[in-house]
């Protein structure tokens, strides 16, 4: 069964998102919860395809055949993929059709077909197919001197094949696209009994197309969707050393190609081979769907006030105490280290944190690290009035983060405009570190201040991301801070540092000794354990020199959430390695490093995956905690974490995660866990039992 | 910027940019009242100045290009730190572009920051500032043993020896690294035994300098300089030192290796490389010349100095004098190589330091020009060694060829006209090297000259008769009542015969006391 020592990424990212498909049917999840669970599935697929699969299509288009690490040619992985996804593409849609719609219904919110429609619903429809939808529809027919029009990318389509009445009885293909302008989802007038009644809007354009294609018959109607390649240079996470090889026309023809083609089951057979041949879509890259295509529409029905009860009960961030009932957040610093464990925490702290360093007179430069923003940041606020207020900021914008790169450029603009010094990193290494600095002239000399972090700048994430970070006023950290900045913005060459290890400079370098000194210590007779918590394990250095350490007897602990190519439990190989995963209700997005180091028990936050992207081709930092009540608390963070017996899954030698059996005793969810420790203070923590 | 009004502090912001060889630097620190500096920041970037200069004579379009981009980017760390103190310098690469006047001044167009070009006196001054430093008791324990300090710099070689605490020799030699990299590289494609023939020239450059270290018994060795910093880092050492048979051994290792090998082994830039070999060839053949087994290195660099001058003149530390000390022991150092008369010249900087102290209400000179004329009393003589007649000419001349630590060729050419003015001549127009001063500098000279011509009339006997002086100011004259056992009509014929020069410059008429 075990023909290799890796798991495919691909392969094991399926798993994740299946891992985020079970979300959809777990119990205890509130009912809106669950749909925005199927509802990231599905978005979630479509990056991966767009980005992922279009990558393993390159490399088979480009006639490469090289093997990847867990042993797969490009076409066998493609197979592989193509049946995982299918089959969950299925399983999804059962739980959509059978289970999420029925329980809607008990709800009393109803998605209603056409011809389920009363009289007085399908007026109200034509008024508003006429005024609303008619005006943005663009219908196109394809005969000799029309040739078929470009799909968009992610859009939702209808194909049809008409005939014009005047003419012959010749067939024609036509598509319109359902417009993304408007609203998927329109709701019925009519509230009885508080019974709220929708329909989707592709279905009201399907049964109107006579009002468009007017002088035509329609023979057949089916909704489609195309995927496509995204543009390659968006994203560096492909097999991108592979990709070298690619020659730049191949690239180039090949962007915007489709990869998956989702077509509504009983499609009609003519349409289905013409999409197929004009869009070149091969037999493993067609997706029957028997539901409505793009299950993204059910995150409109979570966006509907009211109905509390079919949410999670909301968490009530809780604000450090090293901040509360205190008006100067930098004597705050000064007193102590401070550990933030979002979203327990409270994110405003830090937002408060550079307000205050706008004004204050005291602060010479602020210095951060963006990354996604969100809209109406206030950070970004924050940063433009302190540049109008004389500060020096400097900010480095990450303009290739993906997917966000218009949002990102229009921030730039507004803190250039507003006096900042804006630096947007280097052509091809991505500066993914979380890193705000703020220098400050104090009476008794220059202070800096400085917040590393495992997550983005973003207030909105803040409180859905688990994300930790460390703020400190440690000189050695500000130097570093200064260092990494100096880099940043080209001010100076990489200089070795104190405390901070950067990527892609030092920290392959350092976690591979960090590993392989608890090997060395297992050697010794010593006890040796590595704790390791992050998003992503990939990188194939890293993996071994982790089965290296697990052969000499190193106990190994990973909470990994997404992709795991390591593969746990081979004998002499890995079988002291075990691996979970949580996916819950946040979104597992922190990453904590902890090494036993002879009873001196390191611990090192970072910004990193074990990831090539993120060790060779990105700016990461890993940087060590150094305070020993901070220790503490982040060793009970993962002591929870590793005794959650309800979000958990155990990733087995062949490849496939199940929930961690409950033996005996308490039933612990980790995320509520570490919510209920945060409120009551880490003061409580009691004596530590670790289970390791 | 906004207004930041902060109590009078007892620290201050200083930087210091360094544009070297090599690399262009700043450091921004914290210096504090006590004397102590903390580093806030330390930026580098690498520059083609070097090769630019030791291959072309001049500095290349991108260069100036990069040169103003990096300096652009410094002074934005500037306001950012709000640095009121701070000093820009320029070392051996740039003292020796062609086109150094118009790099410097589209440097100084688009950053408002004027870099000096400083000699390697002022080099090593700063050098041996940060020695001093981390080592305040560099050679004090032992009697008879010595410490020799080598400087490998890109451009050239400079040593210093120190015994008892203080500074008693220093010399500089024109083989830098990696000037010898591009004065020998056409030889390279030449011959097999390049590292051979560069060996065979090094040795025959340091073959004067052989007989002075043998004799000096060298106890320790410290190195300092970018090259023997990045030879110590190949070492992956954990003490401050290198082993002499670790150089030998590194010697053997790289002289036969191309340097595609050398950098792939060491992860050394191909820039690193080049003057990798030459640096090890001069480290080796003197550690050759000792008996020594280690070298010591401290990783100082050219900045840290520069920012302890701002700090000692910004607070006006006693380090600052101490230091001085270090300077006064290497020109006794010269005056000997000259034979001069210790003894007088001892006499006559005693006597004019002084009327230097005693008439500073009237000359309103501060501590910079009292060393210049403690240099200028103690050096007088030196042109004796040439020819006795206008050994007053030749003294200057020979002092503005001279290489005193943290002395600028401004500041040498001023020395060496209070020199050429100490005895008969007084300044002229037509002298062209007073042409050559400012107005300020012109009138520093006459007032430094002017105490140097008393003073050295009061040893005229070369006796060291005078033990003390009171000078007491009455009435548009200065009585200078001489405390001494001696009959001193020589010096008083002689002080009378100067006096009139004191008067004109400092408008009182300098009168020994009967």
């Amino acid at each position: 069964m075990i023909d290799n020592f890796y798991i495919n990424r691909e392969l094991s990212w399926l798993e994740f998102n299946h891992r985020v498909l079970r979300e959809v049917i777990y119990e205890k999840n509130p009912l809106f919860e669950k749909l925005n669970f199927a509802a990231i599935v599905c978005s979630n697929l479509d990056e991966f395809f767009m980005v992922r699969v279009a990558s393993v299509q390159d490399q088979i288009d480009a006639g490469l055949n090289i093997k990847d690490p867990s042993g797969l040619e490009p076409r066998e992985l493609i197979d592989k993929i193509s049946k995982r996804a299918h089959r969950m593409m299925r399983e999804l849609y059962q739980i959509h059709n059978n289970k999420l719609i029925q329980d809607l219904e008990k709800e009393k919110i109803k998605i209603l077909k056409y011809n389920e429609l009363n009289q007085k619903q399908k007026e109200y429809l034509d008024d508003y197919f006429d005024g609303e939808i008619y005006p943005v529809l663009t219908p196109m027919v394809v005969d000799k001197g029309r040739p078929f029009p470009l799909v968009f990318n992610k859009s939702l389509n209808i194909a049809l094949l008409v005939s014009d009445k005047s003419k012959s009885k010749e067939i024609y293909f036509a598509t319109v696209q359902v417009p993304s302008v408007l609203n998927r989802l329109i709701e019925l007038p009519g509230i009885i009994n508080k019974e709220r009644e929708f329909i989707l809007l592709e279905d009201i354009i399907k049964n109107k197309l006579i009002k468009i294609f007017n002088g035509y018959h329609v023979y057949a109607k089916s909704c489609y969707r195309v995927t496509r390649n995204a543009d390659l240079n968006v994203d560096e996470e492909g097999a991108e050393d592979l990709l070298i090889a690619i020659e730049e026309s191949l690239r180039q023809r090949r962007r915007g190609a489709v990869i998956r083609l989702e077509i509504e089951k009983n499609a009609n057979k003519l349409i289905l081979e013409n999409l197929m041949k004009e869009l070149e879509v091969k037999h493993h890259e067609l997706y029957f769907i028997n539901g409505p295509i793009d299950l993204n529409y059910l995150k409109k029905i979570t966006s509907l006030i009211e109905y509390r009860h079919l949410r999670f009960s909301p968490i009530e961030p809780v604000t450090h105490k090293a901040f509360l009932n205190r008006e100067d957040y930098f004597e705050a610093i000064r007193n102590s280290d401070i550990l933030l464990y979002h979203p327990y925490h409270s994110f405003a702290p830090i937002i408060e944190l550079i307000k205050q360093a706008s004004t204050d007179p005291k602060v010479l430069a602020i210095k951060q690290t963006l990354y996604r923003v969100s809209d109406q940041s206030p950070i970004v606020q924050a940063l433009a009035n302190a540049a109008e207020n004389g500060k020096q900021v400097t900010v480095m914008l990450e303009i290739k983060a993906r997917f966000d790169e218009q949002n990102n450029i229009n921030w730039a603009k507004n803190l250039e405009t507003a006096g900042c010094h804006v630096i947007y990193g280097f052509a091809n290494i991505k500066t993914h570190c979380k890193v705000l600095l703020i220098v400050r002239r104090e009476e008794d000399g220059i202070r800096r201040y400085i917040h590393l972090g495992t997550g983005n700048y973003n207030d909105v994430t803040a409180r859905l991301y688990t994300d930790i970070s460390l703020i400190t006023s440690n000189p050695y950290y500000g130097m570093d801070a200064s260092n990494l900045f100096n880099m940043l913005s080209g001010l100076s060459q990489p200089k070795k540092m104190h405390r901070l290890n950067i990527a892609p400079y030092e920290l392959r370098k350092k976690m591979y000794f960090l590993i392989q000194r608890e090997k060395k210590n297992k050697e010794k007779g010593k006890r040796a354990v590595i704790i390791a918590k992050m998003n992503s394990l990939v990188d194939k250095g890293i993996i071994d020199a982790l089965c290296d350490a697990s052969s000499a007897g190193v106990e190994i602990k990973l909470i990994i959430r997404g992709i795991c190519c390591l593969r746990p439990g081979v004998l002499g190989r890995s079988d002291n390695i075990t691996v979970f995963s949580i996916v819950g209700r946040f979104l597992e997005h922190s990453r904590m490093y902890y090494f036993y180091n002879d009873g001196h028990e390191d611990i090192y936050l970072s910004s990193a995956d074990m990831m090539s992207r993120n060790l060779d081709r990105r700016i990461e930092t890993l940087f060590p905690v150094d305070s020993i009540s901070i220790k503490d608390e982040i060793k009970e963070f993962l002591n929870i974490l590793l005794t959650d017996t309800e979000k958990a899954k155990k990733l087995y030698t062949n490849g496939s995660y199940h929930k961690v059996s409950i033996k005996d005793k308490d039933h612990i969810a980790s995320q509520e866990a570490t919510y209920q420790k945060i409120v009551c203070g880490m003061n409580t923590i009691e004596k530590h039992s670790y289970s390791y | 910027m906004g207004a930041i009004a902060l109590k009078k502090n007892s620290f201050d912001i200083a930087a210091a940019i360094d544009v070297g060889t090599n690399h262009l630097k700043m450091s921004i620190a914290q210096m504090n009242a006590d004397g102590s500096i903390l580093i806030l920041d330390e930026v580098s970037k690498p520059t083609s100045i070097g090769s630019d200069v030791f291959t072309y004579g001049r500095i290349n379009t991108q260069a100036i290009k990069d040169t103003v981009q990096t300096i652009k980017g410094f002074k934005r760390l500037l306001i950012e730190y709000q640095v009121k103190h701070y000093k820009a310098i320029a070392t051996s690469a740039f003292r020796e572009a062609e086109n150094q006047e118009y790099v410097l001044e589209r440097v100084r167009i688009n950053t408002d920051i004027t870099i000096e070009v400083i000699n390697s006196a002022q080099e090593r001054y700063y050098m041996y500032k940060a020695l001093r430093y981390e080592y305040p008791n560099l050679g004090l324990d032992d009697a008879d043993e010595s410490v020799l300090v080598a400087n490998i710099a890109s451009g050239g070689l400079e040593f210093s020896i120190y015994r008892q605490g203080s500074l008693t020799m220093t010399e500089y030699i024109n083989i830098g690294a990696l000037r010898l990299h591009e004065s020998l590289s056409d030889l390279q494609n030449k011959t097999i035994e390049f590292s051979r023939v560069m060996e065979e020239f090094i040795y025959s450059k340091l073959s004067p300098v052989k007989s002075i270290i043998s004799k000096a018994n060298i106890k320790y060795f410290v190195g300092l300089g970018t090259e023997l910093n990045a030879i110590f880092t190949l070492f992956n050492n954990k003490n401050n030192y290198i082993r002499k048979a670790d150089v030998t051994k590194l010697y053997e290792k790289i002289r036969l290796m191309k340097s595609e090998e050398i950098s792939t082994i060491y992860h050394l830039s191909e820039k690193q490389v080049e003057t990798l070999l030459p640096s090890v060839i001069i480290l080796n053949l003197f550690l050759k010349m000792t008996h020594i087994e280690k070298i010591y290195i401290p990783m100082l660099e050219l900045h840290r100095g520069m920012i302890l001058d701002i700090a000692d003149w910004r607070f006006d530390l006693l380090r600052q004098r101490n230091f001085d000390e270090d300077i006064i022991s290497s020109v006794w150092y010269i005056g000997k190589k000259y034979g001069i008369d210790r003894h007088h010249s001892s006499n006559v900087a005693k006597l004019a330091l002084l009327i230097f102290d005693k008439t500073a209400k009237i000359h309103k000179l501060n501590r910079k020009y009292r060393l210049y004329l403690q240099i200028a009393a103690i050096l007088h003589p030196i042109g004796y060694y040439v020819n006795f007649n206008n050994y007053n000419i030749i003294a200057s001349w020979l002092i503005q060829k001279q290489n005193i630590m943290g002395f600028s060729n401004k500041e040498l050419e001023i020395i060496a006209s209070i020199v050429r003015y100490h005895e008969t001549e007084v300044p002229q127009v037509y002298h062209s090297s007073y042409q050559n001063l400012t107005h300020e500098e012109k009138v520093i000279v006459s007032k430094l000259s002017a105490i140097l011509k008393l003073a050295n009339s009061l040893d005229s006997s070369h006796e060291g008769k005078i033990k003390n002086i009171e000078i007491i100011h009455k009435k548009g004259e200065l009585y200078f009542d001489l405390n001494t056992n001696y009959n001193t009509v020589l010096e008083e014929w002689m002080f009378a015969q100067r006096a009139d020069f004191f008067e004109e410059v400092m408008g009182l008429r300098p009168m020994i006391k009967k």
